[in-house]
């Protein structure tokens, strides 16, 4: 809604919507955390899915639910209900002057009620298991600036000065009881709960930003363009003193085609030159971690004459000098057009540099603290990026244009602060630290053992102290020493793609429509943590394997340095190695639509248009990749692709039709 | 016209308002979580820190009990597991790879104890201030001492001697402390925290220190560092306190409804809970597969029990090394009844004998168990005294009446002193009885290892053991991060 005089001006808009979520298990874990796809994988393909009496069959080699059982048992529902608001007025004091405030809100609530059933291994044992969660994030915004516009002849000057903040708040609480009369009534009761177990928890927390900033535009007969801008940022995240960031930033715009020298041609109809220069500061981490706090944890309760008692544990070793990290970017690129406009694009360099990095730097655990987030060290990214469309054919029968977009990404650790190298990250599938962070090279590299073959029979296995025998790995004694350990470690690959890229080609005829695009990444490696699994079960030594490598092992008589044995599950502490770290580049073929849309004469005086439609989302994968999909990173941290107990991505077709009155 | 400028002197208004709330706006609001100087307000707040410390000793949440003890066991002529998850924790020492990185357990085995130090550190570093009364806080101030000397004799036991620190403020990044500094340390803590800890029997709750357990734990350390005479000394003491002795039967003397009794000097509390905070789940492990009941002891499978793919299974050696009369070893299985209705035979050829020493209880949960775990019990200061004698005098009376207290508690025939013409043969005899004492309690790996036996009888049975092996290796992630920190020799 808007409302609008000479001198006022005011607004007001929300929405809200509602999402209903029903959940499958899916777990970043072994055991009975691993969930649906996990189990899948490892059950006996063998085993019936239930027995005589209509029950689930377990393995007894595993602790591992039925993988129909974990789909079926686990009734996991969430609602999450949003709702965004904002209202402004504003008012001019002049005609080129105005005041202007704006506040908004975002309210977000979400609740989540897992029962766990009788016929899963859990709910079995405990007589059913009831979770309800509701969580509550909010955030609003007040801003207020001062904007001035005018245009003098050739010049028009914009400026803007102003404040805003914006407060964050997160609550969250649960409860929890099992033991329940009935699975009937799922987690919808927990009346019918043995009461004894009941547990509730609570939290709250929430952080503040605030903000002043200034901009200044400014533009000289619509050929030159300059904006300077000064914000300085605050946060409650920081340290006192430390807690206010200062980020100026400058652009140009050099419009070369509307220069007089420039020779009007057809072959270039548009040229503009953009460079930039600009710093911005993160704030991403999580709240108070500049202070000292005290928190209950998970499991460290203790019990005194037999009851639990309140147990707290400090949260944190505080870094009262946490500041900004601040991202200082140069870009310089280029806006084009062609042949009046039958080929246009842009072409960008640019390069980050981002200093005082906020990294969780492990430390030593003596301390009674596993890592400490500090400030440290610097990186760069920089790459191209190239975008292009092209009108191959323009007829008024049959049209053809492409899109195509290409985008590099070079990433490197510039220094440390000092520190040689941080060794850091883990995930359950697989043994100790797994990546590094060292200067020279990307973030996070995947850092491991590197495997020069198998162990075969004959060779001298007295060459190392490590317990092998053959058909185990045979890993590079880097340090030379004779024995395998931590010291023989090296950088095995990194997350970081050489380049990502998209293809579009739209054909039409008449009312016929076919839009075909492929995307690809190149150059990408990442974790295969359901292979390493496969080679170091560790929910279980004897589990189900992929047929493809596994039938190819290692034996006497097929003594092949492509597979293991399988039978040295010891040997999962060198678990990410050259074979488990592995090249996720692809081709997708990710859409195709075709559509039809109905000559006009057709439906005129019913409809204003109607179009007929099928779509392919996800229709090919092209890669050398064992698994499901490259593209999957169920760790979810695009710097640090792991691939375990992924969730399939779906492949879609749609049917449509759009009726236009 | 009029009202348009009172808007805008709002707005004015409203934008002064930001401007002047500034920085007070960013100090950081806390509300789930405690400040320090609320803590150190009240008793419950300070209190809340030191049970914190207690449960990260303890060790006793999800399945690091069962693990922790067990990881210890496989390692000797006791036992060992098979099948499930035990390439999480298990396999690597039960298979002597050894190598720091390969078991779940490293972090329980270095963090859990330095978490606890911590707290410790933060209670009396900070306890002068504290507004509670002058009695608290000197009680306190020796149950932190208590602790850390606990959590740095576990350490000791585990890795040898270990980063030494002794407040929070010291360097993160710190070397080993060298053999003789980390024992003494250990030492003076527990003497200093001794005359302000209560006699056994009057600390406030079951679970917090007392003398009695400072006690039992110096003799533990001069047992394990052969310091002979002081502990033959300390073990007098205790005996001499007069309030300890021998629960009457060994079969219940691990169950849940005979907890607090008077054999012990220091245990790692339970209660069984949906969320696992402090509990055992070793009988996951010790059920055979489709366990229904025990004809001998009329055991039936709890209702809601959880039985783990994993086993763990007695050897038969040691299974036939007990005297036939010997009731510590009705806490083993040597059969069942399925839930078919079959009864199934474990015993020897099959290394299949099942141990069930936290003998299952009325206090369960799903996989958890209440079974408070012993840590330090009489029959061990008594052994610890009879080791201590012989070493010192050779074989003696006293030696000999001490190990027969144990055996008569157990029905094990009295031994003579005239049976033994050596030390090393009473010495031999000490370690086996120690052995049928104290089986899966996670001794007998120090056991083995005081007695020279450790790495000998692995070898025996065709692992790859080393000299060095009686030390657990550094934690690769513990030298990940701390560059000062040198691994064990041999490793």
């Amino acid at each position: 809604m808007n409302h609008r005089t000479d001198r006022f001006n005011f607004g007001i808009s929300t929405t809200s919507s509602y999402i209903k979520d029903i959940f499958v298990p899916n777990g970043f874990d072994v055991n009975l955390r691993g969930g649906a796809i996990n189990a899948a994988k490892l059950y006996d393909p063998t085993l019936a899915i239930r027995d005589e009496e209509g029950n689930f069959v377990l393995t007894e080699f595993m602790d591992i639910d039925n993988p129909l059982a974990i789909l079926t048992g686990n009734h996991i529902d969430g609602n999450r209900y949003r709702y965004l608001g904002t209202v402004f007025a504003e008012y001019f004091v002049l005609p080129s002057l105005s005041v202007k405030v704006r506040a908004g809100g975002d309210a977000n609530n979400e609740d989540k009620t897992v029962y766990k059933d009788r016929t899963t291994i859990i709910g079995n044992s405990l007589g059913g298991v009831a979770t309800a969660y509701s969580a509550t994030q909010t955030n609003y915004l007040v801003e207020g600036t001062l904007n001035f516009n005018k245009a003098f002849g050739d010049h028009n000057l914009g400026a803007l000065a102003g404040i805003t903040t914006q407060k964050f708040m997160t609550k969250f609480s649960e409860q929890q009881a099992n033991n329940f009369t009935t699975d009937a009534t799922l987690a919808n009761n927990f009346g019918l709960a043995d009461r004894s177990t009941l547990i509730n928890n609570s939290f709250k927390e929430g952080n503040t930003l605030l903000s002043y900033l200034g901009r200044v535009n400014y533009k000289f007969q619509d050929k030159y363009l300059l904006t300077a801008s000064y914000r300085i940022d605050g946060s409650s995240r920081f340290g006192e003193g430390n807690r206010f960031g200062f980020f100026p930033s400058f652009s140009l715009g050099w419009l070369i085609d509307q220069e007089s020298f420039f020779p009007s041609t057809d072959v270039v109809d548009m040229l503009k030159l953009r460079g930039s220069w600009g710093q911005t500061g993160n704030q991403e981490i999580g709240n108070n971690n500049s202070i000292v706090t005290f928190a209950s944890g998970n499991r460290t309760s203790y019990v005194l004459d037999d009851q639990f008692v309140t147990s707290l544990n400090p949260t944190r070793i505080a870094n009262p000098d946490l500041q900004w990290e601040t991202t200082e970017q140069i870009d310089i690129g280029v806006d084009f057009s062609l042949f009046t406009g039958r080929i246009s694009g842009s072409i960008d360099w640019y390069q980050k540099k981002t200093t005082d990095m906020l990294l969780n730097l492990p430390i030593p655990t003596s301390s009674g603290f596993s890592s400490k987030l500090v400030n440290i060290g610097s990186m760069n990214n920089s790459g191209f990026e190239f975008a292009l469309t092209s009108y191959n054919v323009v007829d008024r029968g049959f049209s053809w244009s492409s899109d195509l977009n290409f985008y590099t990404l070079n990433n490197e650790v510039t220094e440390l602060g000092g520190i040689s190298q941080i060794l850091t990250g883990s995930f359950s599938a697989a043994a100790g630290n797994i990546s590094i962070i060292t200067p020279g090279e990307p973030l996070r590299s995947f850092y491991g053992h590197e495997v020069v073959g198998i162990w075969q029979q004959g060779d001298d296995l007295s060459s190392v102290t490590n317990n092998v025998s053959p058909g185990d790995f045979k890993f590079r004694d880097v340090d030379g020493n004779g024995t395998i350990d931590g010291d023989d470690r090296v950088i095995l690959g990194n997350s970081f793609p050489d380049f990502t890229w998209g293809f579009g080609n739209t054909f039409k005829y008449k009312g016929l429509n076919l839009y075909v695009f492929f995307r690809g990444v190149e150059g990408v490696n990442m974790i295969n943590g359901n292979l390493l699994e496969q080679y170091f079960p560790r929910s279980g030594v004897r589990v189900n394997r992929f047929a493809e490598p596994f039938l190819n092992r290692w034996t006497p008589t097929n003594p092949t340095n492509a597979q293991p044995s399988y039978l040295n599950v010891d040997q999962l502490s060198q678990g990410v190695n050259s074979r488990t770290v592995v090249d996720a580049s692809y081709i997708k073929l990710q859409t195709v639509r075709l559509s039809y849309t109905l000559p006009t004469r057709l439906i005129q005086g019913t409809f204003r248009s109607v179009e007929v439609y099928v779509t392919g989302l996800n229709l090919i994968t092209f890669s050398d990749y064992e698994g499901y999909d490259p593209a999957l990173n169920p760790n979810g941290s695009a710097n640090f692709r792991i691939d375990w107990n992924g969730y399939p991505s779906a492949r879609t077709y749609l049917f449509g039709l759009n009726l236009g009155f | 016209m009029k009202s348009m400028k009172y808007i805008f002197r709002g707005f004015l208004l409203l934008s002064t308002l930001l401007l002047v709330r500034c920085e007070s706006v960013l100090e950081p609001q806390i509300f789930s979580e405690t400040a320090p100087d609320n803590l150190f307000n009240s008793l419950e707040g300070v209190q809340s820190v030191l049970y914190g410390a207690y449960a990260n000793s303890a060790e006793m949440g999800g399945n690091d009990c069962a693990q922790q003890i067990s990881a210890s066991e496989i390692m000797t002529d006791v036992g060992f597991v098979t099948a499930g998850a035990i390439a999480n924790w298990a396999s690597n020492f039960q298979d002597f790879v050894l190598d720091g990185v390969g078991s779940s357990m490293y972090s329980v085995f270095w963090n859990e104890p330095y978490k606890a130090i911590r707290n410790a550190h933060i209670l009396m570093e900070n306890i002068d201030e504290a507004n509670i009364s002058e009695d608290s806080k000197s009680l306190i101030r020796a149950e932190a001492r208590f602790i850390r000397a606990l959590s740095y004799y576990k350490l000791y036991i585990r890795f040898g001697p270990t980063p030494l620190r002794t407040s929070s403020t010291q360097e993160l990044e710190t070397p080993k402390a060298s053999e003789q500094e980390y024992i003494s340390f250990i030492e003076s803590e527990l003497l200093e925290a001794m005359p302000n800890l209560p006699d056994p029997g009057t600390e406030k709750q079951w679970g917090r220190a007392h003398k009695g357990a400072a006690m039992g734990l110096l003799t533990k350390l001069y047992l394990n560092t052969r310091q002979w005479q002081k502990c033959a000394d300390m073990a007098k003491d205790i005996i001499d306190l007069g309030y300890y002795e021998l629960f009457p039967e060994y079969f219940g003397l691990f169950m849940v409804k005979n907890e607090r009794n008077k054999e012990l000097l220091w245990v790692r509390t339970a209660k069984a809970d949906l969320g696992r905070e402090a509990n055992i789940s070793f009988m996951n492990f010790a059920w055979p597969q489709s366990f229904a009941s025990h004809p001998r002891t009329g055991l039936e499978f709890c209702e809601g029990c959880r039985n783990f793919a994993t086993m763990a299974r007695i050897r038969d050696d040691f299974w036939f090394s007990f005297h036939p009369d010997d009731t510590r070893k009705d806490l083993m299985l040597e059969e069942y009844i399925n839930t078919n209705g079959e009864l199934v035979d474990l015993r020897p050829p099959a290394d299949n004998v099942r141990p069930f020493k936290y003998w299952p209880a009325d206090d369960f949960a799903g996989p958890a168990y209440g079974n408070d775990v012993p840590d330090i019990r009489y029959a061990d200061i008594l052994l610890s005294r009879a080791e201590a004698l012989n070493e010192l005098n050779g074989p003696n009376q006293e030696s000999i009446d001490l190990i027969n207290d144990v055996r008569q508690r157990a029905g094990a025939p009295d031994i003579a002193l005239n049976d033994f013409t050596s030390k090393d043969a009473l010495n031999s005899h000490i370690l086996d009885e120690r052995g049928w004492e104290f089986w899966w309690e996670g001794k007998r790996r120090e056991d083995l290892i005081r007695h020279g036996e450790f790495i000998s009888r692995a070898k025996a049975r065709g692992l790859p053991a080393q000299d060095h092996h009686v030390r657990h290796p550094i934690p690769q992630f513990a030298l990940d991060a701390n560059p000062v920190l040198e691994q064990n020799e041999g490793y």
